[in-house]
């Protein structure tokens, strides 16, 4: 506004004169775009991550329950709570479980898909959608189908069990099988994304290995072994890295299928975590499990990132 | 353990038989056989959970609870749609997924798409370092905060609440994608633009943002999936008449205790406009699945 008062448009020409004021403010805001077409993102950024996590830290260190009563300090009682908490050191025994299997059978199978749809065939492309589908569909809608499937007596998978000579099975209703029929769940979804990373990197492999390989006179086997999984060891590994990051958050199937039950049988860290803060309004301590499971994603995070360092040096 | 896994067994076959890769055109009858099978066991299990939603979601209530299940051979029925959109206020609920998916997928491209632009031109790799940091953090992390800052200021339950939760699902989603394209996008363009003396601003908003709309589409739809999809925010953050379709299904099953029927016929509403938009940009889903969700 100060640039348009310093040159009053003459009444007569009225639209030539506001050019100059304009192109001139532009100017100076030009000189600062590079600050000025981040800046609503860096007050995003301030308010998703610097508010979270310093008011989650802040919490973890109190407790409270809400209300108009303030937290109330507590040192690191939290800290030695958790430590202590059976529940707590239950809740990250099954998120590993659960994140194992779950990831380890997606990778595999992931793998395996991308290895089939990288091949040529008529609707190839059509195919690949398909495949996707599960990612892609409303997990806690999901969850439910899931749900009805898993059912001991209606459930179509009870049926399909049977009808190959297995046992009746509870599913999501035995504390010894609700983790791996939640990794079922679990693995149905994300396989199709270890896929597409993976088919990305297949796209990309040089020929020139392959080639040398059937010089050398390497079978399909051989040649996959010694030539395809070595090529491909740093795109799987960033394939598991988001898998695993992701799935020790698992939270919507988790919570809509079994809500960490029966009893805990299938509360991990997450579920718990939700349980304390958000269910029972212990923001403090619900807080310091939060602060728990954010650093155990970290370390996961930092420990592959390495791994990943060191095959690509390697 | 064995048994639990079968279902998710067959498409291990196409793993144990390694690709051959630089192989002849056409393979053998046999090859071909092989080939046809492992894409069909690879694909039965990803479909036939909506086959046999979308199924049960036309089945009568006694064709769900028969043993041996029925497959085809039932009398097909509307009554579970019927059911589903007139138990709940299911208009309402779908507005409400409708408003707030729009509105935080478009607040997504406006706060990230000159994000991306600065991001992509000015290689401002801090910045888009901590949204990396920002992808680690676990959802229920952020909701504690955002619940109690949002009941604080009386908006748990509104759409302002759902809406700008919501934005830290669809804005680095938005900068992911959109980084792609503004960095694809030739420097000539941008000399050819100052030697016109256009200006920084205006070559942003004249012409980076008209050759890169195909990509805010793109972003924009993937946003819009990410949104619709949501269910931990939403789950705290709405209440009653605020509820987001995802929250309101999962309220069925408590309402409707295991009246499947309904529940499938509200699923399989819930999903129709996640498979057309999907359709639509499956070209950047990976960059959307892998850079932009919030878990």
């Amino acid at each position: 506004m100060a640039q348009l008062t310093e040159s009053p448009p003459p009444p007569t020409r009225k639209t030539p004169a506001p050019q100059p004021a304009r192109r001139r403010l532009l100017d100076v805001l030009d000189r600062y775009d590079r600050y000025i077409l981040p800046a609503p993102a860096l007050i995003v950024v301030v308010a998703m991550l610097a508010f979270p996590i310093g008011y989650t830290i802040y919490l973890s260190f109190h407790e409270w329950s809400g209300g108009l009563r303030p937290p109330e300090f507590v040192g690191l009682d939290n800290v030695t709570r958790s430590l202590t908490d059976g529940q707590f050191w239950g809740s990250i025994w099954r998120t590993v479980y659960f994140v194992t299997l779950s990831v380890g059978l997606q990778v595999v199978l992931g793998v395996g898909a991308a290895l089939l749809f990288h091949q040529r065939f008529p609707g190839r492309g059509m195919a690949r959608t398909l495949f996707m589908f599960p990612m892609i569909a409303t997990p806690a809608a999901v969850a439910l189908v899931w749900k009805m499937m898993f059912d001991p007596t209606i459930g179509i998978l009870n049926y399909l069990v049977q009808s190959v000579g297995g046992p009746t099975l509870l599913w999501v209703s035995d504390a010894n099988l609700v983790i791996p029929a939640l990794a079922i769940v679990d693995t149905w979804m994300w396989t199709p994304l270890v896929m597409l990373i993976v088919l990305a990197g297949l796209a990309a492999l040089p020929q020139e290995p392959f080639e040398a390989a059937k010089v050398d006179g390497a079978g399909p086997l051989r040649t996959f072994v010694s030539v395809t999984l070595p090529l491909l060891s740093p795109v799987i590994l960033v394939a598991a890295l988001f898998r695993l990051i992701d799935a020790i958050k698992t939270f919507d199937i988790i919570k809509v299928i079994t809500d960490g039950g029966p009893g805990t049988a299938s509360e991990t860290l997450n579920l718990y975590a939700f349980k304390q803060g958000l269910s029972y309004l212990h923001f403090g301590y619900g807080s310091m499990l939060l602060v728990w499971l954010t650093l155990l994603v970290f370390v996961v995070a930092i420990v592959f990132t390495r791994l990943r360092a060191r095959t690509d040096q390697g | 353990m064995s048994q639990t896994l079968t279902p998710l067994r067959p498409p291990t076959t196409p793993a144990a038989r390694p690709a051959p890769r630089p192989r002849r055109r056409r393979g053998s009858l046999l090859g071909r056989i092989g080939l046809a099978v492992a894409v069909t066991v690879a694909l039965a299990p990803a479909l036939f959970v909506f086959f046999w939603m979308l199924t049960s979601s036309f089945k009568q209530q006694v064709d769900i609870y028969t043993i041996p299940p029925t497959w085809f051979d039932f009398t097909p029925t509307l009554d579970n749609y019927r059911e589903a959109l007139t138990r709940t206020p299911f208009g309402r609920y779908m507005t409400n997924s409708l408003v707030v998916a729009t509105c935080s997928s478009l607040l997504g491209l406006v706060i990230g798409v000159p994000a991306a632009y600065s991001i992509a031109r000015y290689r401002q790799t801090k910045l888009s370092l901590s949204l990396l940091t920002a992808r680690l953090l676990p959802g229920v992390a952020y909701l504690v905060p955002f619940f109690v800052a949002f009941t604080a200021l009386r908006m748990v339950g509104t759409y302002p609440a759902l809406i700008l939760s919501h934005v830290i699902i669809t804005f680095p989603l938005t900068v992911f994608i959109m980084v792609n394209f503004f960095a694809a996008l030739p420097q000539e363009i941008y000399d050819a633009a100052e030697v016109d003396g256009c200006g920084k601003l205006e070559t942003f908003a004249r012409i980076a943002v008209p050759l890169t709309r195909p990509g805010m589409l793109t972003a924009g739809i993937l946003a819009f999936i990410f949104s619709w999809n949501d269910f931990k925010m939403a789950l705290i953050l709405s209440d009653g008449d605020s509820r987001t379709l995802p929250v309101a299904v999962f309220n069925f099953v408590h309402e409707a205790s295991l009246d499947w029927g309904p529940m499938m016929a509200y699923a399989s509403i819930i999903m129709l406009p996640v498979f057309i938009l999907t359709l639509a940009a499956q070209r950047h889903i990976v960059t959307g699945m892998t850079m932009g969700s919030v878990k």
